[in-house]
C-alpha cells in the first residue's frame, strides 16, 4: 500500500485554514486523499458512517486526524472523547492541530489521549514546516494500530 | 623605794595618825585612872596606917602622959613626948593646958599633915580630972612625896609602853592595812572604766580565809566590773541615741519650759537651714521657726502647742502648721511634741517634726488623679467597685452610681443593689461567674445585661480581680463595670455591615469571576479568532507573492512582504499578550527554584539562535529564590532577551546575571552593556506597548517589561531598571519571602 492510498481527516471549520493546510499538505508533496470535515457532526459523521457519509465502508479510516479544537457544534475536545469512547476509533491517531496553546486545553487533549498537540504558527513558512513534520511523520514513519490499516 | 614612799604616805595618813593619837589618849586616859585609883589607895591605905599609928600613940602613951602631967612631972612628959615623935611620920607632939602649950616636941614640918587631939583624963577619987589635951601630928609630906615619885614613876612607864605599842600598832596597821588602803585608794584614783584594766591585786599572802581585805578587793573588782558593764551599756544606749538622732530624716529637738532649744539633731538643722546647732541653741525656737501660720499671720506664742506641752506637760500634734527657714522661707510640718518630765518634773518637751511638702503634693497629685480618674471613668462609661470581703463592705465609683441609674445620696452600696440590677435572666450567670472567679483564683470578664426601671436594656462589661491573704482566704475583690451599651449597638450595627459587606463582596466576587471567565474567553478568543485571520493574511499573501508574484511590480511585491510582516508582528503582540494574560491569572506554585541554572539555559537558547554574536556572559552561582519556576523562566527569558537583544549592536556585549544584599532584603539584576535608555523615561518602562525604541532599531512588542513587573509583583517584590543611554542598562527585581508571597 502506498502512502498515497492513505487518507487524511482533517476536521477544520475555517476556509482559510482549511486552504491553507491544503497547499501546505501540497507543498510537501503529501498527495494522499484529504476528507475534510468543517464541524465536529461532519467529522464524527465520517468516522462513524452516519448522517451525510451513511453506508459509507468503514473499512476505511484516516491515517490521521488532524482536529482542530474550536468548531461549530461539537467542539473538538468533544470529537476527540467521542472517537476515543468508540471501540472502532479508539486507537484512531489523532493531532490537534489547533491556534490555542492555552495550557488547559494542551492538558484536556493529552487526557483524551490526543497522540500530538500542533500549534499552528502565524508566519506562513513556519505552518508550512509544520505540515510537512506532520506528513513526514505520521504518513510514512508511524505504523498505525493494525486495526485501523485499510 | 616603794615600800618607803608608802610608808611615807602613811606617816601622813590621817588616818594613821589618828588612830596612834587615839590608841595614845586611851592608853593614856586608862592608864591614869588606873594609876590614880592604884595611888589613891595607897594613899588611903598609908592614911589608915597612920590612923592605927596615932591610935597606938593614944592607947600607949595616953595614959603614962596623963599620969606625968597630973604628977606634974615635966621630965617625964617632955620624955614622952620626944617617945612619941620619935616614931615614923610622927612629926609632932604636945600637950595642951588650955590652950597653952604646956610640952612640946618635934616640929610641923609637912605642909600637909594629920593631927589629934586627945583629952587627957586623970581620975582620982573616983572622979575625972582633965589634965590636958595631947596633940599629935603625923606629917604627910614624905607620904605625899612617895606618891609623887610613884606616879611619876608609873606615867614615864606607862609613857613608854604607850610610845611603844603605838609604834608597834603603826607598823602593824601599815602592813596589815594602810599600804593597803593606800593601794586600794591609788588603784581606784587611777581607775578609768572607759579603759580595760587588770582587776585590782594587794600584795600580800594569799590565805586560806579571806580576810576583809580581801573582801574589799573583790568588793571593789566586782564593783569594777558591774560599773564597767553598766558604762558600756550606757554609751552604747548614748551613742545608738546619738546615731537615732544623727540619721533619722526626722527633724527632733528639745526645749526647756521657757521654750528655748536645749538639743537640735542634724535633720532638725538642715531642714531649718542652719549650720550648726550652736546656731539654735539657747534660742527662743517659737520665735525663730514657729513665729507666724501658713498664711503669714503672726502665731502667739502663747498659742502655740509645743510651747503647751513643754509649759504645760501635755502631748501636743499638728500637720496643719508651717516651720520658718533661716532664710525665710517656710515649709508645711507635722510635729508631735511630747513633754520631757524628770524625777517627776516637767523639764519641757521634744519634738519630733517632718517636712511634709513632698506628703502636701502627692496629697494634691493624688487628688488630681483621682479627678482625673472620675473623670476618665464618666468619658469612658466604666465604673469601679471593691468588695472588702472581710467586712463585706462594698464601694462604688460615681461611675457605677450612674451607669446603675442610682442616687448616690439615696442609695448605699450594696450587692443587693447591684443584683437587682442585673436582668433576671443573668443574674445566675454572673453569680457563677463571680463564685468561680472567687473559687478558682481566676480574674472573670463577663458582658451581661442590666434592666433598667423603666425596661431599658444595658450592656455592661464585668471584669474582676479577687486578692487573698497568705493563707489562700479571699479577702477583697477590685472589679470594673463598664457600660458597653454603645458598643454592643456600634457591634450590632458592625455586624449588620459585615453581613451586608460578605453580600457585597459575594457580588463583587461572582462579578469578578464572570469577568474573569470573560477574560479567559476572550483570551481565548484571541488567541484563536485573532490569529487565525492573521494566519490567513499571511498565508494568502504568501500564495500571492508565489503565485502571482511575477505579476506584480516590485512596489507590488514590496507591499505584499510588509502586509505579511504586519500580520507576523501582530501575532507575536497577540502571543505576547496572552502571555501577560497568562502570568496573571496562572495560579502561582512556589518551589526553591535555581535561578543560576535558568539563566544559563535561557542564555544558551540564545546563544543558540545567534551563533554568530559575541557575548560574554557572566552568571553568579547558587542564586536560590523560592518562586514559581514557570513564571520567573518568563521573566529572566524576557529580562536576557532584552539584554540579548539591546547589545545587539555592540562588538563587545556583556550580561550579567547576578544578587546583592541591601538593608537584608536580596536584590536580583540583569545588566548589559547595551544601548541602555534616557532615565526620565524609566517610569514608562514597565508599562504595557510602552517602547523606548524604534522598531526599525530593535524589535519587540513593548509587552515584555510589563510581563516581568506583573511577575514580580505577584511574588511580593518589585522591579525597577537603571540606565544611561549608551551606558548600558540594569534592571533589578526582588522577590519577597515566601511567606508574603500573594497566591
Amino acid at each position: 500500500m502506498q502512502p498515497s492510498d492513505k487518507i487524511i481527516l482533517l476536521v477544520e471549520d475555517n476556509p482559510d485554514d482549511e486552504i491553507l493546510t491544503l497547499r501546505a499538505l501540497k507543498k510537501c508533496n503529501i498527495l494522499n486523499e484529504v476528507v475534510v470535515a468543517r464541524d465536529g457532526v461532519e467529522a464524527l459523521d465520517y468516522l462513524f458512517g452516519t448522517g451525510g457519509y451513511a453506508g459509507r465502508d468503514l473499512g476505511v479510516q484516516p491515517q490521521v486526524v488532524l482536529l482542530d479544537l474550536k468548531l461549530p457544534k461539537i467542539d473538538g475536545l468533544e470529537v476527540l472523547r467521542r472517537i476515543r469512547e468508540d471501540e472502532r476509533t479508539k486507537l484512531l491517531p489523532v493531532v490537534i492541530l489547533t491556534t490555542s496553546n492555552e495550557d488547559n486545553d494542551i492538558t484536556a487533549g493529552y487526557e483524551l489521549r490526543t497522540n500530538s498537540y500542533i500549534r499552528k504558527p502565524v508566519e506562513f513558512d513556519q505552518f508550512i514546516e509544520a505540515v510537512r513534520q506532520l506528513g513526514m511523520y505520521w504518513l510514512l514513519l508511524n505504523e498505525p494500530p493494525p486495526s485501523i490499516r485499510p | 623605794m616603794n615600800r618607803l614612799g608608802q610608808l611615807r604616805r602613811t606617816l601622813r595618813s590621817p588616818l594613821a595618825r589618828r588612830l596612834i593619837l587615839g590608841l595614845a589618849l586611851f592608853s593614856a586616859a586608862v592608864t591614869l585612872v588606873l594609876t590614880t585609883a592604884q595611888l589613891y589607895r595607897e594613899y588611903r591605905g598609908d592614911l589608915d596606917a597612920l590612923e592605927l599609928q596615932l591610935d597606938a600613940v593614944r592607947r600607949v602613951h595616953l595614959a603614962s602622959l596623963t599620969q606625968s602631967t597630973w604628977a606634974t612631972n615635966q621630965k617625964d612628959v617632955d620624955l614622952l613626948l620626944r617617945g612619941i615623935v620619935w616614931q615614923t611620920h610622927i612629926e609632932y607632939a604636945a600637950v595642951l593646958d588650955g590652950k597653952r602649950v604646956a610640952a612640946e616636941a618635934g616640929q610641923r614640918l609637912s605642909r600637909a599633915s594629920i593631927e589629934r587631939r586627945y583629952p587627957m583624963v586623970y581620975t582620982h577619987l573616983g572622979k575625972p580630972y582633965q589634965v590636958g589635951t595631947l596633940v599629935v601630928a603625923a606629917g604627910l609630906d614624905p607620904i605625899l612625896a612617895e606618891l609623887k615619885d610613884r606616879a611619876a614613876s608609873i606615867l614615864a612607864n606607862t609613857a613608854a609602853t604607850i610610845f611603844l605599842l603605838a609604834g608597834f600598832a603603826f607598823v602593824l596597821l601599815h602592813r596589815l592595812l594602810t599600804r593597803h588602803l593606800l593601794a586600794v585608794a591609788e588603784y581606784v584614783h587611777g581607775l578609768d572604766l572607759s579603759r580595760p584594766a587588770d582587776p585590782l591585786r594587794l600584795l600580800r599572802r594569799t590565805r586560806a580565809e579571806p580576810d576583809e581585805l580581801d573582801d574589799l578587793v573583790a568588793a571593789i573588782n566586782g564593783m569594777q566590773a558591774v560599773n564597767r558593764a553598766s558604762l558600756a551599756v550606757l554609751r552604747e544606749s548614748e551613742a545608738r541615741i546619738r546615731l537615732l538622732l544623727d540619721s533619722t530624716e526626722e527633724g527632733i529637738y528639745g526645749v526647756n519650759t521657757h521654750g528655748r532649744c536645749t538639743f537640735v539633731n542634724p535633720a532638725c538643722l538642715r531642714m531649718l537651714g542652719y549650720e550648726h546647732e550652736e546656731d539654735l541653741l539657747g534660742q527662743n525656737l517659737h520665735e525663730l521657726i514657729h513665729h507666724s501660720r501658713v498664711d503669714g499671720r503672726p502665731y502667739p506664742q502663747a498659742d502655740c502647742r509645743v510651747r503647751q506641752s513643754a509649759a504645760e506637760g501635755a502631748a501636743m500634734h499638728a500637720d496643719d502648721e508651717v516651720y520658718w527657714r533661716r532664710d525665710g522661707s517656710s515649709f508645711p510640718v507635722e510635729y508631735w511634741s511630747h513633754p520631757m518630765f524628770r524625777d517627776g518634773e516637767l523639764m519641757g518637751a521634744v519634738v519630733t517634726f517632718l517636712d511634709i511638702s513632698k506628703r502636701r503634693q502627692d496629697e494634691a497629685a493624688v487628688r488630681l488623679s483621682e479627678a482625673r480618674l472620675a473623670e476618665a471613668q464618666r468619658i469612658t462609661h466604666m465604673g469601679s467597685w471593691e468588695l472588702d470581703l472581710t467586712t463585706g463592705k462594698l464601694a462604688w465609683s460615681d461611675e457605677v452610681y450612674r451607669i446603675f441609674e442610682l442616687d448616690p445620696g439615696r442609695f448605699a452600696a450594696s450587692y443587693e443593689a447591684f443584683v437587682d440590677s442585673i436582668h433576671p435572666d443573668d443574674r445566675a450567670l454572673v453569680n457563677q461567674a463571680y463564685a468561680d472567679s472567687v473559687r478558682d483564683h481566676a480574674p472573670y470578664d463577663l458582658d451581661h445585661r442590666l434592666l433598667m426601671r423603666d425596661g431599658r436594656i444595658k450592656y455592661v462589661r464585668e471584669i474582676c480581680e479577687t486578692y487573698y491573704d497568705d493563707n489562700g482566704k479571699p479577702i477583697r475583690s477590685l472589679g470594673t463595670v463598664q457600660d458597653i451599651t454603645d458598643i454592643k449597638q456600634a457591634e450590632a450595627e458592625l455586624q449588620r455591615y459585615r453581613l451586608h459587606l460578605e453580600d457585597m463582596v459575594a457580588n463583587r466576587t461572582a462579578a469578578l469571576n464572570t469577568v474573569n471567565r470573560e477574560l479567559e474567553s476572550f483570551a481565548y478568543s484571541v488567541s484563536h479568532d485573532l490569529r487565525g485571520p492573521l494566519r490567513g493574511i499571511d498565508g494568502f499573501s504568501q500564495a500571492l507573492s508565489e503565485d502571482y508574484g511575477d505579476k506584480l511590480d516590485a512596489t507590488g511585491r514590496d507591499y505584499l512582504r510588509r502586509v505579511r510582516a504586519a500580520a507576523q508582528r501582530m501575532g507575536q503582540i497577540i502571543d505576547d499578550l496572552l502571555r501577560l494574560s497568562r502570568v496573571s491569572r496562572a495560579p502561582l506554585q512556589a518551589a526553591p527554584v535555581d535561578l543560576s541554572t535558568l539563566a544559563r539555559d535561557i542564555l544558551g537558547h540564545l546563544r543558540e539562535g545567534r551563533p554568530d554574536r559575541q557575548v560574554t556572559v557572566q552568571v553568579q552561582d547558587d542564586l536560590e529564590a523560592e518562586c514559581d519556576p514557570g513564571l520567573l523562566r518568563v521573566v529572566l527569558e524576557n529580562l536576557l532577551g532584552n539584554a540579548w537583544k539591546y547589545t545587539g549592536k555592540q562588538e563587545a556585549a556583556r550580561i550579567e546575571f547576578g544578587r546583592t544584599r541591601q538593608d537584608g532584603e536580596d536584590i536580583f539584576f540583569v545588566r548589559d552593556n547595551g544601548v541602555g535608555f534616557d532615565m526620565q523615561y524609566a517610569d514608562k518602562l514597565f508599562g504595557a506597548f510602552q517602547r523606548l525604541h524604534h522598531p526599525s532599531e530593535f524589535e519587540g512588542t513593548g509587552i515584555g517589561l510589563a510581563t516581568v513587573q506583573r511577575v514580580v509583583h505577584r511574588h511580593g517584590g518589585r522591579a525597577w531598571a537603571e540606565s544611561q543611554p549608551g551606558q548600558g542598562a540594569v534592571v533589578y527585581f526582588t522577590l519577597a519571602a515566601p511567606a508574603k508571597i500573594s497566591l
